[in-house]
């Protein structure tokens, strides 16, 4: 009960977190919109039918003749509010910031999503685009490709959507990759493909080893809590707690400070907090989160993708039928492959689809698999 | 902080002949980003609350006219959010009965900061959500992910108050059980 408890807190916390970031431009744009939504409502009540059959006569002619070349002024904000998509393989768009893109390939399918004075939001349903924006700081230009959001100032990229994973190389400049449940700046010359896929292994007794010492490893976890700040403030003597309290640190105040390390920059001591939570709490309701947090870590912000395939098998071995039980396999097929342990890869990436066939990450499992 | 500039295009006014003009407009400024932010906790999916927002503003632009103190505005807003998100709920569990709804977008927390613990919890969470019954997770997020008393969900969840606490409880329950399964 009292697990339950802290449990329920826990989410609590949590789900404070969640709030939609809305700027009052945002909320002028939704109350535009509602306006318009509103009217359309209206309008569509009196001419139901009509405007259906009339919607299909002019998507058909919108479809039979697609522009080969789309100007500046079609790619502004259109006049209803709502993104046009517009198939553009293979031509060069100019948007009306003066930035570029290009179709690489026959089914790329692009819409301007947002055309405003502090944002351009441009969104790839499909395909493959080379995007080179024009710099301008006051102005936050996205391409959203499905889950996936990727934010510029002034630089030269490719996205690449295939099923429900994108691709990115940076040509010139720095980008900012957001899904989900995580982030990532990619700098030039690199690539990645988003979101990562989260994948594990067997020998999940293997995480709860400290991984070999070396020059940069993270501090032991025996160390006491005391040098790690709390979230948001920077480290303070008179907040720090006395070795002492080592020998009664709770699996809360484990995850807690694990946490806080990891806001502090310091990924290496969260580790190291999160496997002594592992071995001393392995029966605690939170270690599979606690084991799941420790795959991301190490796949994520350590690069070590065979120590991190090793937590989410630890995750799936904790809690096979929990609600990060799925997840933590997919990534656990992600991590293999980042490893180069491509066998290891296919053979988690089957067990996978064997347990989820529908399950969201399957196509993108299949692919690892080599069964598509 | 600065009004935002109205466009020419956002007027949704509403006349009231015995107590003056009531905007609209202004009661979206005020009231959006709460509007917003119970809907992302409800729903958890990022990727919807601006046509849900929408939707809440277009559904109450026809019922404040009915509103007669204006503190009871929000409460109306955060009723008319409930059912919308609940309608939302209910077709995207029948969608997903007949196979479809398999990609999701989960809630995130506003904070990039927030912490990779935040942000596996709250991914497991809505999962666990996404399979439970849908008056169950409503009353749940609103109890434990949005901070309401238990009188205030039997309010907007339209039930009774021992209901409301059956249903938290049960959704809970569940939640508790995936967390700790072996």
């Amino acid at each position: 009960m009292g697990d339950e408890q802290d449990l329920m807190r826990q989410i609590a916390r949590a789900g404070a977190a969640i709030k939609p970031a809305l700027t009052d431009r945002d909320i002028e744009r939704l109350i535009v919109g509602a306006a318009e939504r509103s009217r359309r409502r209206r309008a569509r009540r009196k001419v139901f039918a009509g405007t259906m059959a009339f919607s299909l006569v002019i998507a058909a002619v919108v479809l039979l003749h697609r522009p080969t070349d789309v100007s500046p002024a079609s790619f502004g904000a259109n006049p209803a509010g709502t993104p046009a998509p517009i198939a553009v393989a293979p031509q060069v768009l100019r948007l009306t910031d003066g930035s570029t893109v290009v179709a690489l390939d026959p089914a790329t399918e692009l819409s301007i999503a947002q055309d405003t004075l502090e944002r351009m939001e441009v969104e790839l349903s499909r395909g493959r685009g080379r995007f080179d924006i024009t710099p301008r700081p006051s102005r936050t230009f996205v391409v959203d490709v499905g889950e996936v959001k990727i934010s510029v100032l002034g630089t030269r990229f490719t996205v690449e959507r295939i099923a429900d994973r994108v691709g990115l190389t940076v040509e010139r400049g720095t980008v900012r990759v957001d899904w989900s449940v995580g982030s990532e700046t990619l700098s030039a010359g690199q690539t990645g493909w988003y979101p990562p896929l989260m994948v594990g292994t067997s020998g999940g007794n293997d995480l709860l080893r400290e991984p070999p010492p070396s020059p940069s490893s993270a501090p032991s976890a025996q160390r006491s809590l005391a040098s790690i700040p709390p979230r948001g403030r920077s480290s303070s003597p008179t907040r720090a707690r006395t070795e002492t309290s080592t020998a009664t640190e709770s699996a809360e105040q484990l995850l807690k400070a694990a946490d806080n390390a990891r806001l502090s920059g310091k990924a290496e001591q969260g580790v190291a907090l999160l496997r002594k939570l592992l071995r001393d709490y392995p029966g605690d309701p939170r270690a599979p989160l606690a084991a799941f947090t420790l795959g991301r870590m190490l796949l994520m912000e350590l690069a070590k993708p065979r120590e991190a395939a090793a937590a989410f098998a630890e995750t799936r071995r904790l809690s096979p039928m929990g609600p990060l039980a799925e997840d933590a396999l997919a990534r656990e097929v992600e991590a293999f492959s980042q490893a180069g342990a491509t066998e290891q890869a296919k053979a988690r990436a089957q067990d996978y689809l064997r347990l989820y066939p529908n399950g969201r990450r399957a196509e993108t499992v299949r692919m690892v698999a080599g069964t598509r | 902080m600065p009004k935002p500039k109205s466009s020419p295009g956002s007027v949704l006014r509403l006349v009231r002949s015995d107590e003056g003009r009531l905007e609209l407009d202004e009661i979206y400024r005020a009231y959006g980003r709460y509007v917003a932010a119970v809907i992302l906790r409800l729903d958890g999916r990022a990727t919807d609350v601006d046509d849900l927002v929408q939707d809440v503003f277009v559904a109450a632009a026809a019922g404040l006219a009915q509103i007669r103190e204006p503190e009871a505005i929000k409460g109306w807003l955060a009723t008319i959010t409930v059912r919308i998100v609940r309608r939302r709920l209910q077709w995207r569990r029948l969608w997903r009965f007949f196979g479809g709804d398999r990609g999701i977008e989960l809630a995130e927390p506003a904070d990039p900061g927030a912490s990779p613990l935040d942000r596996a919890l709250l991914s497991a969470v809505y999962r666990v959500l996404d399979e439970m019954p849908t008056e169950n997770r409503l009353a749940f997020s609103l109890h434990v992910i949005e901070g309401e008393p238990m009188e205030t969900v039997a309010t907007l969840c339209g039930c009774s108050f021992s209901t409301a606490k059956r249903r938290v409880s049960r959704a809970q329950r569940q939640i508790a059980e995936r967390f700790s399964d072996g």
